[in-house]
């Protein structure tokens, strides 16, 4: 039952919902590795922090968990499973970066710079990329490093279709004119 | 061509390769955060039933209701009034009742067929005795 169960997600999900105790902790199990890689890049872009990430990538899957029975009443995919896991990861990736922050500062601080801006030696894409708006590089980096479709960007965000066709057009465009990353860009 | 590559067309592929093996060039998980996260996946699901449990609670309630019929009707069947014998209904009626005794003392008279008047009697005391007609077995 490990990267090759060939069961869906919805199967999968189904088996959490009503499967006995070892049946969906098999299931879990499968879900778990199959979308761990996932959670973990989308926690490490608004964290860049190795150790919180994996606080939050453990988070999402604990919130995951919590939807099944005996405590949840269930889940029922009407889209992929990474629609729901984005803003899940997305966000306990943020409030772990808060709490670390918190400890370290002692303070309240409340980080309206996330995500971070890259490390000094970033290559000239990441500088790129990091140059765009949050919510532009946010689009872009779903769209063509996750493959997600425009609409499941839509459903990730929870917002409207146009706002996404929007804010990605306006990043290709300025990716498009940025000079250090001319080479990839081709004739 | 659906939108999907159009899009893709809007970015050329070297620098959606680039993008997607900067993302990926992230570390991975290590043992210890698998092992944390699955621990307590089975933890979770421990607190359901095993599977024989869980159709012995599915069936349990239909099955209990089932044999609580079954004892009652055996218990009213033992324990209910006892069927009148099939002679005490005289009329051919399917009932004992008051009617029977009155067709016994017609019989009685009509055809002075030796009926004793002791059995009449009998039978018009144990009919009125009862609470409702029973039907003969």
């Amino acid at each position: 039952m490990g990267p090759t169960d060939r069961r869906s997600d919805e199967e999968l999900v189904a088996i959490c919902n009503v499967g006995d105790a070892h049946e969906a902790a098999r299931a879990f199990e499968t879900l778990y590795r199959r979308h761990r890689d996932f959670v973990l890049r989308v926690a490490r872009r608004f964290t860049r922090d190795r150790e919180i990430a994996l606080d939050a990538l453990q988070e999402t899957f604990a919130y995951l968990l919590r939807k099944f029975p005996p405590v949840g009443e269930g889940l029922t995919l009407t889209a992929r499973l990474s629609t729901l896991l984005y803003p899940v990861a997305k966000s306990s990736a943020i409030d772990a970066v808060r709490k670390a922050r918190r400890y370290v500062v002692g303070g309240d601080e409340v980080l309206a710079e996330l995500p971070a801006e890259p490390a000094a030696e970033a290559q000239p894409i990441d500088a790129a990329l990091a140059a765009l708006s949050p919510e532009r590089r946010e689009v872009v980096t779903l769209r063509f490093v996750d493959d997600l479709s425009l609409a499941e960007i839509a459903l990730a965000l929870d917002v409207p279709l146009g706002t996404v066709k929007s804010r990605l057009h306006l990043a290709i465009k300025e990716l498009r004119g940025d000079s250090r990353i001319k080479d990839l860009l081709g004739p | 061509m659906d939108d999907r590559d159009q899009e893709l067309e809007t970015l050329p592929q070297a620098l959606v390769s680039r993008l997607k093996a900067s993302d990926r060039a992230q570390p991975i998980v290590d043992p210890r955060t698998d092992r944390a996260v699955l621990d307590a996946a089975r933890a979770y699901f421990a607190q359901r039933p095993v599977a024989a449990a869980r159709y012995r609670r599915r069936f349990a309630m239909p099955l209990g209701a089932a044999a609580a019929v079954l004892l009652a009707v055996l218990v009213v069947r033992s324990f209910g009034p006892e069927p009148v014998a099939l002679a005490d209904d005289v009329d051919g009626s399917g009932r004992v009742d008051i009617l029977d005794a009155f067709a016994l003392a017609r019989a009685a008279r009509d055809d002075a067929s030796g009926v004793a008047a002791a059995r009449i009697e009998e039978l018009g005391y144990r009919v009125v005795a009862l609470d409702t007609p029973r039907r003969v077995p």
